[in-house]
C-alpha cells in the first residue's frame, strides 16, 4: 500500500511540474507566420497605401482640389484612419521587414523598396499633420517624442538618395511587385521622382537641402520617369476584395444620386476660359442639361433675342448659398441646379453612361491608382528648370511635355493639345484673360508669370488620383485663390468650414495614447493643433474677409455657349425657347 | 413496494434481534405534524438502521447501551441527531432543509466539509426553486439568491448572462467567476467577446454554463472570493460557483421523478408611444415618391410630421390610407412565447450491509432526461430545442475502492437567434423607428415578385417581416460535461482520489442574410458557416487525509492537476449571394473567405491544503498552489500562491444559551491568487489577410504582444461573522472584504506610431472593498403556518488605483458618442459622453441658433475630452424573499434590486431622433399652433417678443415651442466670445435663451447630448414568485405516486422601481463583457409565468 502511495505522489509531481517542455510549442499560434516572404507583406503595404489614398480622396482631397465636388463635404479635416493605417499597416510592416531582411545583401534591392515606400508614407504624413514621431516611431511607450517638419524632410531626401544608390538594376527583385512588376530601373526612377517632388515641396523650410536635392536629381534626368510606362501605380481587379475603393463607394452599393461627385464650378471656369478639352475627357455631360437664359443676336434681324436653352456641362458650386453681406438676391445662385442631373458627373458613377471623350470609367473596379504620372514629372522638371536648378531642356519644353502627356493620358489628340497650348495664358510667357468665377469675386486670368502656368497645369493634371499632391501644391504656392465655402459662413477653432484646411489636426487616438508627444508636436507647430495652422513648408497667406469681397453674379462663363447668334444654336442642333426680343 | 420495504425492515429487525438490550420507539413527523414515512433512522455509532413505516413510526433495538445517538435522515430535510440516553420513546419532528442552514457544504476541490469549520465566505443557493420558476439560462436563476452577486442579462432567453461577484477586479480581463461542476472547471466563455460590442453577427450564443440543466443539480455553492476559491488557482480571483450534480438516492418509492414545466413569456414593458404626430418633418406631413401622389409613407425617417388627422397618404403597401395613429403597430409584432420543459429521472441506491468487519458498501445510479422546446416573443425567432441526458453511477467495489462516474450531454439547437444591438437584422429595431401612422399590416407583403425586399423609403430600417421570414440562422451545440473519479482508501484516514474529466463542446452555426434587402449592408446577402470542436480535459490526483487526534482534527490534501484546452474552430463566409434562398457556400458571388483557429493551452498544478481543528470550535486552514501555465513566458511560467483562513466557533466556548444565540462563528482569511493569461499573448507575428488580385497579402499583428508577461495577482483579505439565534431559527452571515488585483494583464491602447494600436502589458491596480450581509430565518412557525425570510445585501466599492504608466484613462468600450472607461481614482465604469457646454458656475451656454454647445457642435470645451456622466457601478445590491407555508400550500416570492449606478441608453436616443415616444411630445402642440397654424416664423416665435412692426404683440407670453434653458455667452465689443482663465466661456446672465426650437431639431439636438440620456440604473423587481401545493401524502397513499406538487410560477413579473424610461430594462447591457452601463437596441424587458408539476414515484 505504501508503494502505491509513493507511486501516486511521484506521478503527480512528475506530471505537474516537468511536463512543461512542450509549452512553447503549445503557446505558438499555428495560424500565424513568423518569417514570411517579403512579397505578401509588401502587397499588403502597397494595397493599403492605394486604398487609403483613394479613401482620403473620396472623403477629403477631392473636395480640396476644386476639380471634383463631392456633395455633402465641408472642408472637414482629420482622419484617425489615415494616421493609424500608415503608421501600423504601412510603416509598421515595413519596419518588420527591415528587421528581418535589413543588412542581408541578397535582399538589398528589396530593402531599398521598403525604404522608398516608407519615405512615400512619411512624405504624405508630414505634409498632412506637420511634426510627427519619426526618429522615435516604432517605440511603444506612453511618450513618443515628435520630430519637427524640417528634420523629417531632410531625412527623407537623404534616405531617398541612399535608396536610389542602393538599387542595383540587375540585382534581386520582388517576385510579386504590384507597382513595377519587378523592374528595378523603374524603382530607381521612382526614388528620384519622389525625391524631386519632396524637394520642390520643402523649398521654403529647408532651402539648402532641397535645392541640393533638386539639382542632384535634375543632373541625372535619365533616371527620372520618361513616359507613362514609368508611372508608379497599383492595379485593382474585379474580384471581391480587389476592387478599387472608388468602385466600392459608387458601384458596389448603389447609393442615392445626391451623393454623386460632380465637376466643381471653379475648374469649370478654367476649362471654359481656355477652351480646355479636358472638361469633356474628365467629366460626363450633365444628364438633363442646365437651362440658361441668354440674350443672342440674329443674322436674320437686328433684334436681341431672349432665349432659353440647355448647356451640356456645368460645375457645381461648393455651397449654393451666398453670404448675406453679398447682397445677392434670393441668397442662392445656379437656381434650380440642385439636382446633380444638372451638373457634369464623374464618368461611370452610379452606372451612368460614360460619355466623356476619354471613355474612361473612373470608378471601374479594376482602374489603377496612380501614385504619380509622367505629366507630374514633367511639371516638376519644368519648375526645377525654371528655377535654374538644371535640366537638359528649357522650362517651356518640360511644360509643354507635361500638357502633352496629360492630354495623351486622357486620350486627347496631339492636335487638341497644340491648339490648347497656343492660347494666351497657356502659351509660355503670355498672359491670359479668363472668365470671372460665377460669383464674380475671383477670375481665372493667368498672369505672365510662368510658375503660375506650370502650377495651374499641374493642378488640372491632378485629376483624379492626385488630390493630395494638389492640396500640397495649393498650400506651398498659393498660386490661385480658391472660392470660399459659404455654409456655414463662419470659421471656428477646431474645424475650418470656410476655407481650405492647412493641415489635419492630430487624431484623437494619438491624443489619448501619446498626449506628451502631441504636446511636443504642437510646440513644434508653433500654433494650436488646428486645421488652420499653416505648416512650415506652406506659404503663409493673408486672411480674406469673405464678407466684404465684391461678389456679384456673373454667368458670362456659360453664356453664348454655342455662339452669339440664335443661328449658332440651330447649327449646333440645340432646341431653344424664345421668351422675348427687343 | 411497501412489501419490499417491509421485507427490508424485517431483515434489519432480524439482524438486530439476536442482541437483547433496549427497544426504542417513536414517531417521525413533518414540520406540520403529518406522519413521515421512509425516514432512515440510524444508530450513529453502529450504523445499525431502520426506516419509518407509513404512519411515521419506527422501532429499533439497540444492542449496546453505550450507544446513544440516533440519526434521522430524509432527503430535503435536515438530518437530526438525538441523544437517546435513558429514553425509550423518541418522537422527532423533522425540519425542512433550507440549504443555507445545512451543516455540510461542498468547498473547493469538491471536498465536503462541516460548514462551521470553513473560514471563508460561501453561500448556498436554493436549487429547488430553480426547476419551478425556470429560466432558459441557469445563470439567471442565481438572481437575488446570493449576497454580492451581480447579474446582467442579455434580455434574450438564448443569450448570455454576466455574473460578477464582489466587483470587477480586472479592467480588460474576464471578471466572471469560475464555474466548477463536480469539482472540474468548465468553459463558461461567452457567446460575446469580452469587451466589445457583440460578437460575430451580433448574435449572442449564450454562456457555457447555460448548458447545465437545473433538474440534474443537487446543490450550488457560491465561493465568493479568492479566499474561498484559492485552490482553483487561475481565475479563482473572481470567485467560483460550485455545482454538484445529483447522484442516485435511495428512495421511498421506485425512484422515478417527473417534472412538467411550462413557462410563457411576454413583453413586460413597451415604451410609451406618442400617437399624435405622424411621419414627416418640421411638423408637416411631407415627402412624396418620385412621380407619385399623395405624400408617401417611408419618405421621411421620423415621426416629426403633422398631427394625424386622417389625411390621405400613400402607404407602404401602395394603397391610399388615412394618416392616422396606429397605437399597436409595434406591439402587434410581439406575441406570447413559450418554453416547455419536461424532465424524467430515475434514481436508486443500494447498500450491502456491513458484515464480518467490512463496512457497508453502497452503489447508486441515476439517469435523467430533459427536453426543452421554446420560442421567442417574435414570430419564428429563437426556436430552441434542448435535449439533456444525464447519467451518474457510483459504486464501492471493495472497501478500498469507489468509482463515481457522471456525464451530462446536452444537444441544443436554436433557429433564428435575434440579432442584437441595432444590427440591421434585428426586427426589434422597429420599436423605436416605425412611424406612428404606419399600420404594421401594410408592411406585408414584404417582398416583390423578384424576391427583393419591399419597404420603399429612406428610413434605413429593414422590414421586420423580411427579417423574420427571409433571414435565417441556426446553430447546434453539443456539450458533454463528465468524468470518472476513483477513490482509493489507502490507509485509515488516507484516501487517494484520481479523476479524469472532460468538457467537450462541438457543433456548428449557419448564418444567412437573404439577398435583396433594402439596407446597403444587406443588399448583396451573405452566408457563413462556423464549426467548432473544443476540448477541455482535466486530470487530477489528490490525497485526502483525515485524522482525529484527541482534541485535534487534522485534514490535509495534496494533489496535482493537468488541465488542457484545445479549442478549434473554422469559419467560411461569402459576402455576396448569387441567388435567393440557397443557404450554401456554393451560392457564391464573391471570393469565399475561410479562417481556422486553434487555441491551445495547458496548466499544470500542484497544490495542497491542511486544516487543523481544535475541539470542534477552532480551525486553521492553509492552502498553497503552484501553477505552470503554457500561456506565460518560461521565466514567469511557474507561480505560487498561498491562502490561510481560520474559523472560531465562539458559542462552543462561551456556552451562551441555545435559545438566544445557538451558534456563533468568526472567520478570517487571506489569499494571494495568481492568474495567467490567454494563449498567444507573448509574440506578435504575421497574419494572413486575404488575396489581392490573386496575390496573398499578410500583415503584422496590430497588437504588440509581450514576451515578459507576469501572472496577474489578487491579494484578498476577508473577515466574517456567522450567527444563529433562537435555536437556529434566525441565521445571520456577514463578510467584510478587500481585494486588490495588481499586475493586470491589460491590452491597452498604444500610440499607433509604434506600429501597433494596442499592446499587452502588466500594469494597473484595482481594489474592491465591500460588505455582504445575509439573513435567513423563520419569522413565524406554528403548526400549520410558517414564514421563512431571506435577505441579502451587499455593497462593493471599486477603485482603479493605477493603470498603465502615464495613462489615467482606459477606454473599455462605447456606443454612439458615449464611452465607459477605467480611470485612476475612480471606480471602473466611468461613463463619459457629451454634455452641454457650461461655464464655471454650471450655466448652460447657448449658441446663436438657440441650441446648447456640445461635443459635436463647432466649439468644444477641450476639443476631445468628454464629460463624466456617471458610473455603472451600483452602490448596493439587495434582495428580499419570503416563503409562506400553510398546510400544503406555499407561497414564495423574491424581490431583487440594486441602488445606484448609471446607464446610457442609446435606444432612447434613437427613439427621440425618430420622435416615436411620448417623451418627444411636449411643446409640439404649441409649436404646431405657432409655426404651422399661425405661421409665426423667424424671430416672432421667440418667447419674450413683445412688439411686432412697432405694435404690441398680444401673444408674447404664449409658449410657442421648446426652448433650451441657458444663456448666451458673454462677448466682447467685437462680438468674440470671452473666455475665463480656464478657457471656459462665461454666461451672460442678461441674455437668457428665449429662442424657440423646432421640436424636430429640439429633440434631436437634445439627444446628441448624452447627459440627457444617462439614467439612474436603480431598480427593484419582483424576480420570482412560486405558489405551490403539495398534494397530501394521505391522498396519495393508495396510488403509486409518492409525492406530487403543483405550482404556479412567475419570473420578473413586476418592476417596482425603475428610473430608466419605460421599455428600457435597467438590467440590459450592450455586451456581457466589461463595458457595462451601455444600452443600444437591446431587447424589450419581458416576463415569464407558468406552471410546474412535479411527481415522484
Amino acid at each position: 500500500m505504501n508503494k502505491l502511495r509513493y507511486l501516486c505522489v511521484l506521478l503527480i509531481i512528475i506530471t505537474a511540474s516537468s511536463c512543461t517542455k512542450n509549452f512553447d510549442k503549445l503557446n505558438t499560434n499555428p495560424s500565424q507566420l513568423a518569417v514570411p516572404d517579403m512579397d505578401p507583406v509588401l502587397t499588403q503595404v502597397f494595397k493599403m497605401t492605394a486604398d487609403r489614398s483613394e479613401n482620403e480622396n473620396l472623403v477629403f482631397f477631392w473636395e480640396y482640389t476644386h476639380i471634383i465636388e463631392p456633395t455633402g463635404q465641408r472642408y472637414s479635416a482629420g482622419d484617425d484612419g489615415l494616421w493609424g493605417d500608415f503608421y501600423t499597416i504601412g510603416i509598421g510592416n515595413l519596419r518588420q521587414l527591415r528587421n528581418l531582411y535589413g543588412g542581408n545583401p541578397a535582399f538589398a534591392n528589396r530593402v531599398a523598396i521598403v525604404n522608398i515606400w516608407e519615405c512615400y508614407l512619411y512624405s504624405y504624413l508630414v505634409a498632412t499633420y506637420g511634426p510627427l514621431p519619426y526618429t522615435q516611431a516604432g517605440t511603444a511607450a506612453p511618450y513618443v517624442a515628435y520630430d519637427d517638419e524640417n528634420t523629417i524632410y531632410i531625412s527623407l531626401l537623404s534616405r531617398l538618395k541612399d535608396a536610389y544608390n542602393a538599387i542595383n538594376v540587375n540585382g534581386d527583385k520582388l517576385t510579386t511587385d504590384l507597382i513595377f512588376g519587378g523592374d528595378m530601373t523603374k524603382w530607381k526612377k521612382f526614388a528620384n521622382a519622389l525625391r524631386l517632388r519632396i524637394a520642390l515641396r520643402c523649398q521654403r523650410n529647408v532651402p539648402a537641402e532641397s535645392v541640393a536635392a533638386i539639382k542632384d536629381v535634375m543632373a541625372n534626368e535619365s533616371f527620372l520617369p520618361t513616359s507613362d510606362a514609368d508611372d508608379p501605380k497599383l492595379s485593382y481587379g474585379i474580384a471581391d476584395g480587389s476592387q478599387s475603393p472608388y468602385w466600392t463607394k459608387y458601384q458596389k452599393v448603389i447609393v442615392t444620386p445626391s451623393t454623386d461627385p460632380v465637376m466643381s464650378d471653379y475648374v469649370f471656369t478654367y476649362f471654359r476660359s481656355y477652351k480646355d478639352p479636358r472638361m469633356q475627357a474628365y467629366f460626363n455631360q450633365s444628364l438633363l442639361g442646365y437651362s440658361i437664359t441668354d440674350t443672342l443676336t440674329s443674322t436674320a434681324d437686328a433684334f436681341h433675342h431672349i432665349v432659353t436653352y440647355k448647356i451640356p456641362y456645368l460645375g457645381a458650386p461648393k455651397a449654393p448659398l451666398a453670404l448675406s453681406t453679398w447682397g445677392i438676391p434670393g441668397n442662392t445662385f445656379y437656381n434650380g441646379s440642385s439636382l446633380t442631373d444638372n451638373f457634369s458627373t464623374l464618368p461611370g458613377v452610379n452606372g451612368k453612361a460614360i460619355t466623356s471623350t476619354a471613355g474612361v470609367n473612373l470608378v471601374a473596379a479594376d482602374r489603377p491608382f496612380y501614385f504619380m504620372t509622367y505629366a507630374d514629372v514633367c511639371f516638376m522638371e519644368a519648375e526645377a528648370s525654371a528655377l535654374g536648378y538644371g535640366g537638359a531642356l528649357t522650362p517651356d519644353k518640360y511644360y509643354y511635355n507635361g500638357i502633352n502627356a496629360n492630354f495623351a493620358f486622357w486620350g486627347l489628340s496631339t492636335a487638341q493639345a497644340t491648339a490648347y497650348e497656343a492660347q494666351p495664358g497657356i502659351q509660355w510667357n503670355t498672359t491670359g484673360h479668363g472668365f470671372n468665377y460665377a460669383l464674380g469675386y475671383l477670375n481665372t486670368s493667368i498672369p505672365a508669370d510662368n510658375f503660375t502656368k506650370i502650377w495651374v497645369q499641374q493642378w488640372i493634371n491632378s485629376f483624379d488620383d492626385g488630390g493630395f499632391d494638389a492640396w500640397c501644391l495649393f498650400r506651398r504656392t498659393q498660386f490661385i485663390q480658391l472660392p470660399v465655402h459659404t455654409n456655414p459662413g463662419t470659421p471656428n477653432l477646431t474645424t475650418v468650414y470656410g476655407i481650405l484646411p492647412d493641415r489635419f489636426p492630430y487624431p484623437s487616438t494619438e491624443n489619448a495614447s501619446n498626449p506628451l508627444g502631441v504636446t511636443d508636436g504642437v510646440k513644434s507647430l508653433g500654433n494650436p493643433d488646428y486645421p488652420s495652422t499653416v505648416l512650415k513648408f506652406a506659404k503663409p497667406y493673408p486672411a480674406t474677409n469673405w464678407n466684404t469681397v465684391h461678389a456679384f453674379l456673373d454667368y458670362s462663363e456659360f453664356e453664348k455657349w454655342y455662339g452669339t447668334t440664335i443661328q449658332s444654336l440651330t447649327a449646333a442642333g440645340i432646341a431653344y425657347t424664345e421668351t422675348g426680343k427687343y | 413496494m411497501r412489501k419490499l420495504l417491509f421485507t427490508f425492515l424485517l431483515t434489519w429487525l432480524a439482524f438486530a434481534a439476536h442482541a437483547q438490550n433496549r427497544v426504542i420507539k417513536g414517531k417521525v413527523t413533518e414540520p406540520n405534524g403529518d406522519a413521515m414515512p421512509g425516514v432512515t433512522v440510524t444508530v450513529k455509532e453502529t450504523q445499525q438502521r431502520t426506516v419509518t413505516n407509513t404512519d411515521g413510526n419506527y422501532t429499533i433495538t439497540i444492542a449496546d447501551p453505550q450507544k446513544h445517538v440516533l440519526e434521522f435522515k430524509f432527503i430535503g430535510y435536515k438530518t437530526r441527531e438525538v441523544d437517546i440516553t435513558g429514553q425509550t420513546t423518541v418522537d422527532v419532528k423533522m425540519a425542512m432543509q433550507s440549504s443555507d442552514l445545512s451543516e455540510v457544504v461542498v468547498t473547493a476541490l469538491g471536498i465536503s466539509r462541516e460548514k462551521k469549520s470553513v473560514g471563508v465566505a460561501q453561500q448556498s443557493v436554493n436549487v429547488d426553486e430553480m426547476t419551478e420558476a425556470r429560466a432558459a439560462n441557469i445563470t439567471d436563476l442565481l438572481d437575488g439568491k446570493v449576497a454580492g452577486l451581480q447579474l446582467t442579462t442579455s434580455g434574450q432567453a438564448t443569450g448570455s448572462t454576466r455574473v460578477v461577484i464582489r466587483g470587477a477586479g480586472s479592467v480588460t480581463g474576464d471578471n466572471q467567476p469560475l464555474w466548477v461542476v463536480d469539482g472540474v472547471p468548465v468553459d463558461n466563455s461567452d457567446g460575446q467577446t469580452t469587451n466589445g460590442g457583440g460578437n460575430s453577427n451580433n448574435l449572442d450564443y449564450g454562456n457555457g454554463a447555460s448548458a447545465l440543466n437545473p433538474d440534474d443539480i443537487q446543490s450550488i455553492e457560491v465561493l465568493k472570493g479568492p479566499n474561498a476559491a484559492a485552490l482553483y488557482g487561475s481565475r479563482a480571483a473572481n470567485g467560483a460557483i460550485l455545482v454538484t450534480t445529483k447522484k442516485g438516492k435511495k428512495n421511498a418509492g421506485v425512484g422515478v421523478s417527473v417534472n412538467e414545466n411550462l413557462m410563457l413569456g411576454q413583453i413586460l414593458q413597451f415604451p410609451y408611444f406618442q400617437n399624435i404626430y405622424g411621419e414627416g418633418g418640421n411638423q408637416i406631413l411631407s415627402g412624396t415618391r418620385t412621380g407619385q401622389n399623395p405624400v408617401a409613407e417611408g419618405t421621411n425617417g421620423a415621426s416629426y410630421g403633422g398631427p394625424m388627422l386622417g389625411q390621405p397618404v400613400l402607404s407602404y403597401s401602395g394603397a391610399v390610407v388615412p394618416y392616422s395613429p396606429h397605437p399597436d403597430n409595434v406591439t402587434s409584432l410581439y406575441h406570447t412565447s413559450y418554453a416547455l420543459t419536461q424532465n424524467f429521472s430515475i434514481s436508486n441506491a443500494t447498500e450491502t450491509p456491513a458484515a464480518n468487519g467490512s463496512p457497508a458498501l453502497s452503489s447508486s445510479i441515476r439517469l435523467s432526461y430533459s427536453r426543452t422546446d421554446a420560442n421567442d416573443v417574435i414570430d419564428k425567432q429563437g426556436i430552441q430545442t434542448k435535449n439533456n441526458l444525464a447519467f451518474s453511477a457510483s459504486k464501492d467495489f471493495t472497501r478500498y475502492l469507489r468509482i463515481d462516474t457522471r456525464a451530462q450531454y446536452l444537444h441544443a439547437t436554436v433557429q433564428n437567434r435575434v440579432a442584437r444591438n441595432e444590427d440591421p437584422a434585428n426586427p426589434n429595431n422597429l420599436y423605436n423607428n416605425l412611424a406612428r401612422n404606419v399600420a404594421i399590416g401594410d408592411l406585408n407583403p414584404y417582398k416583390d415578385a423578384a424576391g427583393n425586399e419591399l419597404f420603399s423609403g429612406t428610413t434605413g430600417l429593414e422590414n421586420p417581416y423580411w427579417l423574420i421570414n427571409e433571414n435565417y440562422n441556426e446553430d447546434n451545440t453539443n456539450t458533454i460535461i463528465g468524468g470518472v473519479t476513483a477513490t482509493l482508501k489507502l490507509l485509515p484516514g488516507l484516501q487517494f482520489r484520481g479523476q479524469i474529466s472532460g468538457n467537450l463542446i462541438w457543433g456548428g452555426r449557419q448564418y444567412f442574410l437573404q439577398k435583396g434587402a433594402i439596407s446597403t449592408a444587406g443588399k448583396l446577402g451573405a452566408y457563413s458557416e462556423f464549426s467548432q470542436n473544443n476540448q477541455n480535459w482535466n486530470s487530477e490526483g489528490l490525497f485526502i487525509y483525515n485524522k482525529q487526534l484527541r482534541n485535534f482534527s487534522i485534514s490535509a490534501n495534496f494533489g496535482g492537476n493537468i488541465r488542457t484546452q484545445n479549442n478549434y474552430n473554422q469559419t467560411s463566409a461569402i459576402t455576396s449571394l448569387l441567388a435567393h434562398d440557397v443557404m450554401n457556400l456554393a451560392n457564391n458571388a464573391s471570393v469565399p473567405t475561410t479562417q481556422e483557429n486553434l487555441i491551445r493551452s495547458q496548466t499544470n498544478s500542484l497544490y495542497g491544503s491542511a486544516s487543523i481543528g481544535y475541539k470542534g470550535f477552532l480551525y486553521l486552514d492553509v492552502t498553497g498552489r503552484n501553477d505552470w501555465s503554457s500561456t506565460l513566458p518560461a521565466a514567469n511560467r511557474s507561480f505560487f500562491y498561498p491562502s490561510a483562513s481560520t474559523s472560531f466557533v465562539f458559542t462552543e466556548v462561551l456556552k451562551i444559551p441555545e435559545t438566544i444565540l445557538s451558534f456563533g462563528k468568526l472567520r478570517a482569511s487571506v489569499a494571494d491568487v495568481g492568474n495567467d493569461t490567454s494563449p498567444y499573448n507573448l509574440y506578435s507575428l504575421f497574419n494572413y489577410k486575404g488575396a489581392f488580385n490573386g496575390s496573398p497579402y499578410i500583415s503584422f499583428d496590430n497588437v504588440l504582444k509581450n514576451s515578459n508577461l507576469k501572472p496577474e495577482k489578487t491579494l484578498s483579505y476577508e473577515v466574517g461573522l456567522e450567527l444563529k439565534f433562537l435555536k437556529d431559527r434566525i441565521a445571520f452571515d456577514g463578510s467584510l472584504y478587500t481585494k486588490n488585483t495588481t499586475n493586470q494583464i491589460l491590452t491597452g491602447a498604444v500610440t499607433p506610431t509604434s506600429g501597433f494600436y494596442n499592446e499587452v502589458i502588466n500594469a494597473g491596480s484595482v481594489t474592491n472593498k465591500g460588505i455582504e450581509l445575509s439573513l435567513t430565518g423563520t419569522a413565524i412557525r406554528s403548526k400549520n403556518f410558517t414564514w421563512d425570510v431571506l435577505m441579502n445585501f451587499s455593497a462593493n466599492r471599486n477603485r482603479v488605483n493605477s493603470l498603465i504608466d502615464g495613462l489615467n484613462t482606459f477606454r473599455i468600450g462605447g456606443v454612439l458618442l458615449t464611452d465607459v472607461n477605467a480611470e485612476v481614482g475612480q471606480p471602473i465604469g466611468v461613463i463619459r459622453g457629451e454634455d452641454e457646454l457650461r461655464d464655471a458656475e454650471g450655466n448652460v451656454i447657448i449658441q446663436a441658433s438657440g441650441v446648447p454647445y456640445s461635443g459635436s457642435t463647432p466649439y468644444t470645451v477641450d476639443g476631445k475630452i468628454r464629460s463624466v456622466l456617471g458610473n455603472f457601478q451600483p452602490k448596493s445590491l439587495e434582495s428580499f424573499g419570503s416563503t409562506f407555508r400553510y398546510k400544503n400550500f406555499d407561497f414564495n416570492f423574491l424581490l431583487s434590486g440594486r441602488i445606484g449606478g448609471q446607464i446610457f441608453s442609446g435606444t432612447y436616443y434613437r427613439a427621440d431622433v425618430k420622435g416615436t415616444t411620448l417623451q418627444t411630445l411636449p411643446y409640439r402642440d404649441q409649436y404646431e399652433y405657432s409655426a404651422i397654424v399661425l405661421g409665426e416664423g423667424g424671430t416672432i416665435t421667440s418667447a419674450g417678443k413683445t412688439t411686432v412692426y412697432g405694435n404690441p404683440y398680444p401673444d408674447a407670453s404664449r409658449n410657442k415651442g421648446p426652448v433650451f434653458q441657458g444663456y448666451f455667452p458673454l462677448v466682447d465689443s467685437k462680438g468674440n466670445i470671452v473666455y475665463d482663465a480656464n478657457g471656459l466661456p462665461i454666461a451672460d446672465k442678461t441674455k437668457p435663451n428665449t429662442l424657440t426650437q423646432n421640436p424636430n431639431i429640439y429633440y434631436v439636438r437634445y439627444n446628441h447630448i448624452s447627459s440627457y440620456l444617462t439614467f439612474d440604473d436603480s431598480f427593484i423587481k419582483l424576480s420570482q414568485v412560486i405558489i405551490g401545493y403539495n398534494v397530501p401524502k394521505s391522498l396519495l397513499s393508495r396510488t403509486i405516486v409518492k409525492s406530487a406538487r403543483v405550482s404556479l410560477v412567475g419570473r420578473n413579473l413586476w418592476t417596482i422601481l425603475q428610473n430608466t424610461p419605460r421599455g428600457i430594462d435597467p438590467e440590459s447591457a450592450y455586451s456581457s463583457g466589461n463595458a457595462q452601463g451601455l444600452e443600444l437596441g437591446g431587447s424589450l424587458p419581458y416576463f415569464n409565468y407558468g406552471f410546474d408539476l412535479k411527481l415522484s414515484f
